[in-house]
């Protein structure tokens, strides 16, 4: 399995998608979006390009649960957040938590 | 949803064959929630920014992929990358000399406006000002500049250094458009009798013999004993023409500087603006047609291109080898796709697995189409390092003329098309293996490569036949033992046949010397020869002869055979000795001794033919013999002579020997006669030896091609081969079948290459003007020859049939 590096901050907001559930890529993107508050708007090659990425990391897989045939087409990949992606974002997490409480010393929060 | 999916289609095929779908559906939903404008935008800008990391992570992939690849046939790999590098670096070595002459730069502003006149009649004996009015009359000339080129002796008295110089008119510069780099140039009225003691030094000069002192503008300098006043300094690398080292404004006031040689005196122009050279030459024809050459059935008047005119012969001889490499290339290509046929053949069941997974073939060509360009590049980067080295050698082979215009690989011509060519080879052979893997192309590459081999083969063995053929010319005399030294007495006050004579008796005390004797022009001198027309019996025209003027013992000195009557003595005057061809046109050696030559114009001392000597080719070893007539020099008060010194001498004494009688006399070029035959065969010996490199080069490339060829069909054809053995089949009938499954290709190339080999040597005699091909003919034994290799290296390829085991191969059935 390929080394995890740092996490972009969108693939930081794909896993965070992902700890509530299995989703396809455009609902990544529109949570992502409504997240951010449109501040972060994967286009399709940017949002896959990372799906892509965290696959080949172990951090995310391709779920084979799929909902309802009426509801679902057959053309989506869902994808799920696997133990490593837990780790990697929690890190993550706490990377930044101490990137704040390091700043706040200096400057005012 | 157009421009999404153009921008689709743009993404490296693995991710586009992974993602499209999803990617497709997701810009539909966005299309519908952010209207057309935002999503096109979004569009663009996700795909500006994310395609290259994109498609470089996958290159990166597939390059990989293709490094495991080659790293399973080493061999093949090995002998497919360097026969491309080879011929990428040859022509791209080839291409820079090309470009050096046709597309570089010349140091000259609006460089095709210029124009070279090669017989000069515009009226620059009769003035300045008469220059000036046929100029302001021309219907074709909006400015015109003259110059003469010459040795000139350098520095004060004493100094033996030879410069080369051009004495030019005023507006030499300002008609080149060539500001100087350092001073001024000519002011208009300084090529004016009185006013043209001033001169510009080129850079080279003002770095070497002065350290690159500016002080230098306002002093004066010597050359040929008279004193110039320093105006300027040419830009550096500027030495046209003939590599002048400086330029003195001296064309209107001629006798003012001596001068050591033949000079001639040459014409540019340029021309009106918008005017273009089928017009300009047709108003000069026109012009031309009024004077003494438009008259002259041999001396054509011509105007052309100054960049045509500076490249020369030289040009036509680097387009021939341009041509060549190119059919090298080719050759080159076609063993690089014959190698990838044969290594993506052996992967086709990998490839079908990938498909039958889910792979689309639009990856696979993807990959295939990678590792090809990675292929070529590869080549085109050893080429390159191949190329700085044929560069060099090619450089030294330059002619005078064009030799400012050096060799630059760092030009971004000649290095885009060294990279433009590598990508082609590998993007074309990449494309062969993705549209048909079958046997069609490679028989056709097989017809391609036989045919440009034995085309290629037959024009090198023309070469060396008539390199050969001139290495064995008897130029008439003989070389072996004979020294030369260059003498120049211009501008010196000495007595010049009196230091003649002391310099023949200092050559003749030292310890060796068996034969001396002087000469104004040397046999196969580049610095030219006079001449002089003669009304001759056999003939109404009057016949051009070379006139040499030598002392006597000239003719023992380089032996040649004296036929009749006697040579020349310290007291002749007025005599001459003729050659045979010159006697022959007098009907024979008994009637043209004892005559009186009838020069034209007439001159009353017209000499009397004393002796009759065997033909020597004076001017070229490839040209024929031309009629010469010899006259005493002692007699001619010659300020520049030869001395030719026959025995087993060192140079450096007969050196010192003639600077003792007079320091001031410059002696230069002190050498053996040979090396002036040496040096006729230098560029003849280049061309045929780079020929005979291209044409062994192309044929082992070929024969590696059809051993590849055969090997793949016995390959391919193993089962069926072992069927055959196991029903009777021997050995030989299945060497023969194999064969014979090539055999088509390989005949049809022999016979392309040998109906191809008409218009080559058309185009070889079009191009090499130099007149040292031998007469061309019917060539069978190219084709034999080649046909004879082919046939070698099928019995080679087709031995393993013998080693074959059919139990081995048929034991699933």
């Amino acid at each position: 399995m390929p080394e995890v590096k740092d996490l972009s901050p969108l693939a930081f907001h794909i896993l965070l998608s992902l700890l509530d559930g299995e989703r396809h890529g455009y609902a990544l993107k529109r949570e992502i979006s409504a997240r951010t508050g449109n501040k972060l708007v994967p286009g399709p090659s940017l949002l896959y390009g990372n799906l892509n990425r965290l696959l080949e990391q172990g951090l995310i897989v391709e779920s084979g649960d799929r909902p309802d045939a009426h509801l679902d087409d057959e053309r989506r990949r869902y994808y799920a957040i696997t133990p490593e992606g837990i780790d990697a974002v929690q890190a993550e997490a706490r990377k930044m938590k101490e990137l704040v409480r390091l700043a706040g010393a200096y400057v005012a929060l | 949803m157009w421009l999404f999916e153009v921008l689709l289609r743009l993404y490296p095929a693995g991710f586009r064959a992974e993602y499209g779908d999803s990617m497709r559906l997701a810009a539909r939903e966005d299309l519908a929630e952010s209207g057309w404008l935002i999503f096109a935008w979004r569009m663009l800008t996700d795909f500006a920014m994310n395609w290259p990391n994109l498609l470089l992570t996958e290159l990166w992939q597939d390059s990989r992929d293709a490094c495991r690849n080659w790293a399973r046939h080493r061999l093949t790999t090995l002998i497919a990358v360097l026969s491309l590098a080879v011929a990428i670096g040859t022509s791209t070595a080839v291409f820079s000399s090309v470009n050096a002459m046709l597309f570089r730069d010349l140091p000259f502003a609006k460089v095709d406006e210029l124009v070279m006149l090669n017989y000069h009649f515009a009226p620059i004996f009769k003035g300045k000002s008469a220059v000036e009015d046929w100029v302001r009359k021309s219907q074709y000339l909006s400015s015109s500049l003259s110059y003469s080129t010459g040795s000139f002796q350098f520095g004060e008295p004493g100094s033996s250094l030879q410069v080369k110089g051009a004495e030019t008119t005023a507006n030499f510069f300002t008609v080149l458009g060539t500001p100087v780099w350092l001073g001024r140039g000519f002011l208009p009225d300084e090529d004016v009798p009185g006013k043209t003691d001033v001169a510009v030094i080129s850079h080279g000069l003002f770095e070497q013999a002065f350290g690159g002192d500016r002080s230098i503008l306002g002093r004066t300098v010597t050359i040929q004993h008279r004193k110039l006043l320093v105006i300027g300094v040419a830009p550096p690398t500027f030495d046209y023409p003939s590599g002048a080292s400086f330029w003195p404004p001296k064309m209107f006031d001629w006798d003012s500087l001596p001068k050591t040689g033949v000079t001639f005196q040459m014409t540019v122009g340029r021309l009106k603006p918008g005017l273009n050279i089928d017009s300009a030459q047709s108003a000069f024809w026109a012009e031309a047609s009024q004077t003494m050459y438009g008259q002259s059935a041999t001396m054509k008047p011509n105007l052309m291109l100054l960049r045509e005119a500076i490249a020369g012969t030289a040009l036509q001889s680097s387009l021939l080898l341009f041509a060549s490499v190119l059919a090298i290339l080719w050759i080159a290509c076609g063993n690089l796709a014959g190698f990838l046929l044969s290594n993506f053949a052996s992967r086709e069941r990998e490839f079908r697995t990938r498909i039958f997974l889910g792979a689309r073939r639009g990856r696979i060509w993807q990959q295939i189409l990678t590792e090809c360009t990675l292929l070529g590049l590869l080549a085109g980067s050893f080429g390159f390092a191949l190329a700085i080295v044929a560069t060099r050698w090619l450089a030294a082979y330059q002619s005078p003329e064009a030799a400012f215009m050096q060799f630059e690989l760092l030009d971004w011509r000649v290095l885009g098309f060294g990279v433009g060519s590598a990508i082609l080879c590998g993007l074309g052979c990449g494309a062969i293996v993705c549209l048909s893997g079958g046997w069609r192309w490679r028989h056709a590459m097989t017809i391609a490569q036989v045919a440009l081999a034995g085309v290629l083969l037959g024009l090198s063995s023309r070469m060396t036949e008539s390199l050969l053929h001139l290495q064995r010319v008897q130029p008439g005399f003989d070389t072996q033992g004979v020294w030369t030294a260059s003498i120049s007495l211009a501008g010196t006050d000495l007595e010049r046949t009196d230091y003649l004579k002391r310099s023949l008796e200092r050559a003749r005390q030292l310890p060796g010397v068996v034969d001396v004797t002087a000469v104004d022009y040397l046999p196969l001198s580049k610095g030219g020869f006079a001449g002089n027309s003669y009304r001759v019996p056999s003939r109404h025209e009057p016949v051009f002869a070379i006139v040499v003027d030598t002392a006597p013992g000239y003719f023992q000195t380089v032996q040649t055979k004296l036929l009749a009557g006697r040579d020349f003595n310290e007291s002749d005057a007025r005599v001459a000795i003729v050659t045979q061809d010159f006697a022959d046109l007098y009907g024979g050696v008994q009637q043209v001794l004892g005559r009186k030559l009838e020069t034209v114009p007439a001159d009353p001392d017209s000499p009397t033919v004393i002796g009759v000597v065997e033909s020597t080719r004076f001017v070229k070893l490839s040209a024929k013999a031309s009629p010469i007539v010899y006259k005493p020099i002692l007699k001619r008060d010659r300020s520049f002579f030869a001395l030719l010194v026959r025995g087993s001498i060192q140079p450096n004494d007969l050196g010192a020997a003639l600077r003792a009688i007079d320091p001031s006399v410059p002696v230069y070029d002190i050498k053996p006669l040979k090396d002036r035959i040496t040096d006729q065969l230098k560029r003849p010996t280049y061309l045929a030896a780079i020929m005979s490199f291209f044409g062994i080069f192309s044929v082992v490339l070929t024969l590696i091609q059809v051993f590849g060829a055969c090997l793949l069909q016995l390959e391919q054809r193993r089962k069926e081969l072992a069927i055959r053995i196991s029903l009777g089949a021997t050995v030989s009938l299945l060497r023969r079948f194999i064969a014979g499954k090539l055999a088509y290709p390989i005949w049809i190339g022999l016979i392309a290459g040998f109906v191809l080999r008409w218009p080559a040597d058309q185009l070889l005699e079009k191009m090499l003007t130099e007149e040292f091909l031998a007469a061309g003919g019917i060539d069978w034994v190219s084709p034999s020859l080649m046909g004879l290799m082919v046939a070698l290296v099928l019995m080679l390829a087709t031995r393993g049939i013998a080693l074959l085991d059919p139990w081995k191969h048929l034991k699933a059935e």
